[in-house]
């Protein structure tokens, strides 16, 4: 115990020297064994007066004849617990952590009497014999002071860091809260004629999203369904989709070879093309084949009969030019659905992903947070 | 007595004691919740400089243009050919950066512009310009040849390269780089433009496809971003 009453009267033994010997001696009142080992291990160092007026007080009160030391066996968890307030108190700091600055102290406070009493440092051992058998009251300090190293703030508070980081980054990764679309590749450059018989740039694009589809201008059967999705997306993107100030347009590419500009008329009015947001647009052969076959990687083989097989479905480009969606025609869910939920996650992205939010999107990017 | 009994009865007393003092108890209690607040704001900032350090490690910067994620190839440059003669292809710069620009020699604006900006950019770079080589596509096939498009572009910057080829081969490699080209307005003066796609093009050293500038591009920003891209 005299490691308590070591540390714990350290400072107080101090005080007591220095003319605040009532406080002291109210403290010793309430039984703090080894606190007469502190205060005589000290009494070097505090010097004489009201360290031993302190000390004799202390001998009066708890004198029990039992052993060397009158203090061994008192009870001293109560008087701990009120001086461990009053330490925190003094210290300002919380109860607990007076204690492990306490046994700090005290580590330092008995190396020094080891080094320069001996006598000293066989009362501290005893003392904290008796208080590894002291009561549950105090094991707990015991415990904080004997037992336990002490971990720096600096490290709970970095380790409090990296949980919360790295709690974060999966709470990001596992629900999402930024869906993005992923940017596939770059979308092929063209320059194709329109039904108007205009010309149609991949630049006149710019800017905007393009949903591309492609398809023989003489397509029927085999199209309407294609054709029907093309028309129930071009009716609910203005409604149900806020793109702000970009523009959505589609693009339905003839597979055919220079289309005349009749064909394409003609191929526009049968699948509700507008020519404004939607547009037929056809090009020479190695225009449409780099087009259609090598930048956006659609399969088309013209037949013998000159009928033409292709592979139906859309490309969502955005208005950078890339490539954000490529889908298969007639899957399992609703094409029409699909590509107007992922107009939407367009939309919310050039809303919403610029300034200090895009870190926030590029993150998504990077956790491949993908509808 | 025991002293163990003896204790638990203090213990009993000394916390009567300390419901009798309130004040005194409350006090380390708010401490512990304004060290506990102090605690939690601590963590979070150094969360968030974590963070950042980590956004940083996986992307070092923001990039001036947009970033390709998937390892898209670049296409390659098929039919084309540089200024001395020999087929234009990226395999020699396998390793180095390569920026990649469609242009004309009779461009009165944008090209110019375009490839100034590279050059400074590259000039900014100092000892890892070395690294970065800058091929400039005629999309005037008509009008321009390899051996002019490199005369032109070397006024720039020496070390850059100029490719040209038939109109087939440059409309295949310039639309599998986004690029469309076609004959434009007519200028006073009978100087016939081009309509061509602008953006500056940047593959890495794994060859991958990986940023696309507008052209509007700073050399400060080009700088940047191939700086990382090395």
């Amino acid at each position: 115990m005299s490691r308590f009453g070591e540390d714990l009267f350290g400072p107080l033994a101090g005080d007591a020297v220095d003319g605040s010997g009532t406080d002291q001696a109210a403290i010793v009142g309430e039984g703090v064994p080894g606190a007469a080992a502190a205060i005589t291990a000290r009494r070097g160092d505090r010097g004489p007066g009201g360290v031993e007026t302190v000390a004799a007080e202390r001998a009066d009160t708890f004198v029990d004849g039992a052993g060397d030391d009158p203090l061994d066996g008192v009870p001293v968890v109560g008087a701990v617990d009120r001086l461990d307030d009053h330490r925190a108190g003094v210290l300002d700091v919380d109860r607990v952590d007076a204690v492990h600055r306490v046994g700090a102290d005290d580590a330092g406070a008995v190396d020094d009497r080891a080094a320069g009493n001996g006598a000293a440092d066989q009362r501290g051992e005893q003392s904290r014999q008796e208080q590894s058998g002291e009561s549950t009251g105090t094991s707990e300090h015991g415990a904080d002071r004997t037992d336990r190293p002490g971990v720096p703030r600096w490290a709970k508070v970095t380790i409090t860091a990296v949980a919360l980081l790295l709690g974060a980054a999966v709470a990001f990764v596992i629900i999402q809260p930024i869906t993005v679309l992923p940017r596939i590749g770059l979308a092929p450059g063209y320059s194709f004629t329109d039904q108007a018989g205009e010309r149609f740039t991949s630049e006149d694009a710019r800017g905007s999203i393009t949903l591309v589809n492609f398809a023989p201008t003489d397509c029927s059967e085999e199209c309407a369904a294609m054709e029907a999705t093309m028309r129930e997306v071009a009716e609910r993107a203005p409604t149900e989709v806020d793109l702000g100030d970009v523009d959505f347009t589609m693009v339905t590419i003839a597979l055919d070879t220079d289309p005349a500009a009749d064909d394409l008329r003609r191929a526009a009015e049968r699948s509700g093309a507008d020519g404004d947001t939607w547009r037929w647009v056809g090009g020479g052969e190695t225009m449409v084949r780099t087009v259609v076959g090598s930048g956006f990687e659609r399969f088309y083989e013209t037949r013998p009969d000159g009928s033409i097989r292709f592979d139906p479905g859309f490309v969502l480009v955005d208005g950078n030019g890339v490539i954000r969606g490529q889908y298969r025609y007639q899957t399992l869910s609703s094409d029409a659905d699909k590509l107007v939920s992922h107009l939407g996650i367009l939309g919310t992205e050039i809303r919403y992903g610029g300034g200090a939010a895009s870190v926030a999107y590029e993150a998504a990017h990077l956790f491949l947070c993908y509808p | 007595m025991n002293p163990r009994t003896a204790e638990r009865s203090s213990t009993e007393e000394v916390r009567d004691d300390h419901d009798a003092a309130p004040a005194e108890r409350e006090r380390p209690r708010r401490r512990s919740r304004w060290r506990f607040a102090a605690l939690l704001l601590a963590a979070l900032l150094l969360g968030g400089l974590g963070g950042r350090a980590l956004v940083g490690m996986f992307r070092p910067h923001f990039y001036a243009g947009t970033v390709l994620r998937s390892d898209t190839p670049a296409p390659p440059l098929d039919g084309l050919t540089f200024g001395d003669g020999t087929p234009a292809a990226l395999a020699p710069f396998d390793g180095d950066v390569v920026v990649l620009y469609f242009g004309y020699t009779s461009c009165p604006d944008v090209c110019p512009t375009t490839l100034s900006a590279i050059a400074e950019a590259r000039r900014q770079l100092g000892d890892a310009a070395d690294r970065v080589h800058v091929i400039m596509v005629s999309i005037d096939p008509d009008r321009d040849t390899a051996s002019s498009t490199g005369e032109y572009v070397a006024h720039f910057d020496p070390d850059f390269l100029g490719a040209a080829g038939s109109k087939d081969a440059v409309t295949a490699v310039a639309a599998l780089y986004g690029v469309f080209f076609a004959p434009g307005e007519v200028l006073a003066g009978g100087v016939a433009t081009m309509d061509h796609t602008a953006t500056v093009l940047g593959i890495d050293a794994d060859g991958h496809l990986r940023v696309v500038w507008d052209p509007t591009v700073t050399a400060d920003q080009l700088a940047a971003d191939l700086d990382d891209l090395l």
